[in-house]
């Protein structure tokens, strides 16, 4: 069995990752010295120009849980995942052309998304978004050392040395995690932004080096791969509206969470505050559309030369196809990066798990960096009643980065994987994105929206944790109720719960206006948009 | 099984312009961001040197 797990990566390789970590550690570190104000280490100064704004939006988005979860998708269900690719292209050019709610956040020069909901709304409902959003987020987070985990392990042929196996990659892995904290705790955005262009540009070459690889090997090519998938499972393979792959419903929900991610969710807006202007921050989503295909595109298109690959391979589809290649597929989370390990020779793999630990890290900071963010200012600050120094913010962010990072050591390292990492991701973020995307619309173009309405919305949201027990729902209605439990599936509950927090807004809204008068000047202040 | 040739092409095109698409992106990006960082170390070290 051991020998299915036999990769190219040597120990020529390993240097290669270990030098390319060191040097971004470094180059974190020194950048500290720049680091004065809250507004340096948080937004990095709001000094970030387009191209640099662009490079280190693409470095963030394109984590390793992404190339992860996109190539589990794409392994399981073909060419149809890459509809999730054109949902955020289509997105991200909407948002980009239009500057659809982000123009007003870049305006308002906020620090964190939940500020807006103060500025907008009240103290409460910042602190309500503040506590929704880090819950989210950070549980959001919990499965990325996990992916990064099984990564090395695949990758680069670890698995091929028996049990000890994974105490090894869980040990890796917490490394990996102390790297991320130390750059990002002492330099704050300026060392992620300095650091994610450096992985964006190694990420780039690493991806393209990947692509051009498996589209010219003997084994896998374009035409032999819509081959392998047509004969294996038909129409379903490339139409996610077919009744064996996605459905309707799955897409709608889709474009509900790309739609509020991109406004709402920390990691992905904090670009349009970073930004110089608010000029710049439409530039960036819109440069970045290419980006937001690829980073799902390309992994999933890993994941599905993977299948065309082990069909090719008598021991290797036995293990991934026990029921044949047109049968479920087994160990979808190792079918990637055992792919790049047999595939890609010896050096240029090191080049390639060099840019794909970067992008492990580049999402780690940002994330720490967002959720921190958001904590501190957003939680403690207004509970406190009064603002801390800036001095005593910078070193409460560093504290809650670091119990962050100690939260994914226990949680990330030793939480079982559920089946669809994707729907996981998709459902947290859902716990915080039905509402608050809901509420930063309402906010910015709905005179009548009230305080009372964002609040309930916001907690409205929760109901979406209901979607991580889905099993155990459709089981009380197969018991309870006849005929409901065929409705009961991840992507209608999810869907319903945007439906449910976009009516419980303006229900709430209408029932218990705001009087503050403030609001409304703040809101109806004209955006200075160039 | 019927080969679904409308969506093969479909999805050879899409694949084909947005990975182009992406790699010109990357080759602006990749000098144009050079510049921005030089100009936001610039930046941090002035209102270092200022303080």
């Amino acid at each position: 069995m051991s020998d299915i797990f036999a990769t190219n990566f040597t120990a020529a390789d390993w240097i290669i990752v270990s030098v390319y970590l060191i040097g971004t550690v470094a180059v974190g570190a020194v950048v500290n010295r720049y680091v004065h104000s809250v507004s340096d280490f948080m937004v990095g100064g709001r000094a970030s120009g387009t191209a640099l704004n662009t490079a280190t939006y693409i470095g963030t988005g394109l984590g390793l849980v992404t190339l992860m979860y996109a190539s589990m998708e794409g392994f399981n269900n073909g060419f149809a995942y890459m509809a999730l690719a054109v949902i955020a292209a289509i997105v991200s050019v909407f948002i980009g052309s239009t500057g659809f709610v982000i123009a007003r956040l870049r305006e308002l020069e906020l620090t964190t998304i939940p500020e807006y909901f103060e500025r907008r709304f009240s103290r409460a409902t910042r602190v309500t978004a503040g506590i929704i959003c880090a819950l989210a987020g950070i549980l959001n987070m919990g499965l990325f050392p996990k992916m990064g985990a099984t990564f090395i392990t695949y990758a680069t042929g670890i698995a091929e040395h028996g049990e000890s196996t994974e105490m090894l990659v869980n040990v890796i892995t917490s490394l990996l995690i102390v790297f991320v904290l130390v750059y990002t705790v002492l330099g704050g955005m300026v060392s992620v932004i300095v650091t994610d262009y450096i992985q964006f540009v190694v990420l780039a070459i690493g991806m393209g080096i990947g692509l051009v690889i498996f589209l010219t090997h003997p084994q896998i090519g374009w035409q032999q791969t819509m081959d392998t998938w047509s004969s294996a499972k038909g129409e379903a393979a490339f139409n996610p509206f077919h009744k064996d792959s996605y459905g309707g419903v799955w897409v709608v929900w889709q474009v509900c969470v790309f739609l509020t991610a991109m406004i709402a969710w920390a990691p992905e807006a904090t670009r349009a505050l970073t930004a110089r202007d608010v000029r710049t921050a439409k530039r960036t989503f819109l440069w970045a559309t290419p980006n937001a295909f690829v980073r799902l595109a390309i992994p999933a298109f890993w994941g599905i030369a993977a299948v065309t690959f082990f069909a090719s391979e008598p021991t290797l589809s036995e293990y991934f196809f026990p029921d044949g290649v047109d049968g479920s597929a087994t160990h979808a989370m190792q079918a990637m990066p055992l792919l790049i390990g047999k595939i890609i020779p010896t050096g240029l793999i090191g080049v390639l798990v060099a840019g794909l630990l970067a992008a492990f890290m580049s999402t780690h900071d940002s994330y720490f960096l967002c959720w921190s963010s958001v904590i501190v200012r957003d939680v403690v600050n207004p509970l406190r009643g009064a603002d801390l120094s800036e001095r005593g913010q910078i070193m409460l962010t560093r504290f809650v980065i670091v119990g962050i990072g100690a939260f994914l050591m226990v949680w990330g390292v030793w939480y079982d994987t559920p089946d669809s990492v994707w729907n996981y991701m998709a459902v947290t973020g859902t716990i915080y994105l039905s509402g608050a995307g809901v509420t930063l619309i309402g906010g910015v173009y709905w005179t009548r929206a009230s305080s009372t309405g964002a609040i309930a919305a916001l907690v409205g949201g929760l109901v979406a944790i209901s979607s991580l027990f889905i099993d155990k729902i459709r089981a009380l209605c197969e018991t309870y109720v006849d005929g409901i439990a065929q409705y009961v599936t991840t992507a209608n509950l999810a869907l319903g719960n945007f439906v449910f927090c976009a009516i419980v807004f303006v229900v709430f809204s209408l029932l218990f206006p705001d009087p503050s008068k403030t609001a409304r000047e703040l809101r109806d202040a004209p955006i200075t948009t160039p | 099984m019927t080969r679904p040739e409308g969506w093969i092409l479909f999805w050879t095109v899409m694949c084909t312009v947005c990975f182009g698409a992406f790699y010109l992106t990357a080759l602006a990006l990749v000098p144009l961001g050079l510049r921005d960082l030089l100009q936001l170390v610039r930046t941090l070290r002035r209102d270092d040197d200022n303080r």
